[in-house]
């Protein structure tokens, strides 16, 4: 194990389920970034690619700008386009 | 209350937002419906990231109180399967005037529907499921809190 891997859980909504599942984890290196799990989980899932990369991010309530900084065991959710009403 | 798994109560919201100050109450429900795309649909299942699509829908609701000439704003959205004729969301404005609360419960509805972390999966009478093309959330320069 490399001691600069931070491990990440991705929560997964909407169709991007069908990639990850509900929930996955990935392991990355730096930098610790939103924008980094973005393109760590799109080099996992190539089929999910578009999809991943017009998700958003969240931490709880909260969306995450692309160059806020994550935490090793933390979960980070992925917000795909949204189409609710 | 902005997510329920359970039939939306619009009874409920009128209550809340009962006003007497207020000479125009404006309720939008969306529902679901029969074809989409050329195809028919059989139902549909609502998903939601509910600590994320409730904080937003809050912020609309204040968002709408500040833009608009209007005493009271709510919203509701169902999760889950829905049948034909279901009722997927509820706006409920109030003001004074009808003007300004027709125009407030289009906006809240646009902001629902381009924001709320809030998913369509499809289910068509041949058996079939597709989840609803959406919108891309704008993604902040730095993290709100």
């Amino acid at each position: 194990m490399n001691d600069d891997l931070a491990t990440i859980t991705l929560e997964a909504n909407g169709a991007l389920i069908d990639y990850l599942g509900e929930t996955a984890e990935i392991a990355m290196g730096p930098p610790y970034t939103v924008e980094r799990v973005r393109g760590v989980a799109a080099e996992r899932w190539p089929a999910a690619v578009g999809l991943i990369s017009q998700s958003a991010c969240a931490r709880g309530d909260t969306l995450l700008a692309d160059d806020d900084p994550v935490s090793d065991g933390e979960t980070i959710v992925l917000v795909p386009p949204v189409s609710g009403g | 209350m902005h997510l329920t798994a359970e039939p939306l109560d619009l009874d409920a919201l009128l209550a809340e937002t009962e006003d007497e100050t207020c000479g125009a109450l404006v309720a939008f429900g969306g529902t679901v419906r029969l074809a989409n795309a050329g195809k028919t649909v059989a139902s549909m299942d609502y998903s939601a990231y509910g600590p994320l699509a409730a904080r937003t829908m809050a912020d609309i609701e204040a968002e709408t109180l500040e833009a608009f000439d209007i005493r009271h704003c709510r919203m509701v959205h169902r999760t889950g399967r829905l049948v034909l004729g279901e009722v997927s969301v509820y706006i409920v404005v109030r003001g004074v005037h009808r003007a300004p609360a027709f125009a407030a419960a289009e906006h809240a509805l646009e902001e629902l529907k381009a924001r709320v972390a809030v998913w369509k999966n499809e289910t068509y009478s041949d058996g079939s499921q597709a989840y609803l093309e959406g919108t891309e959330l704008a993604r902040p320069e730095r993290s709100r809190n």
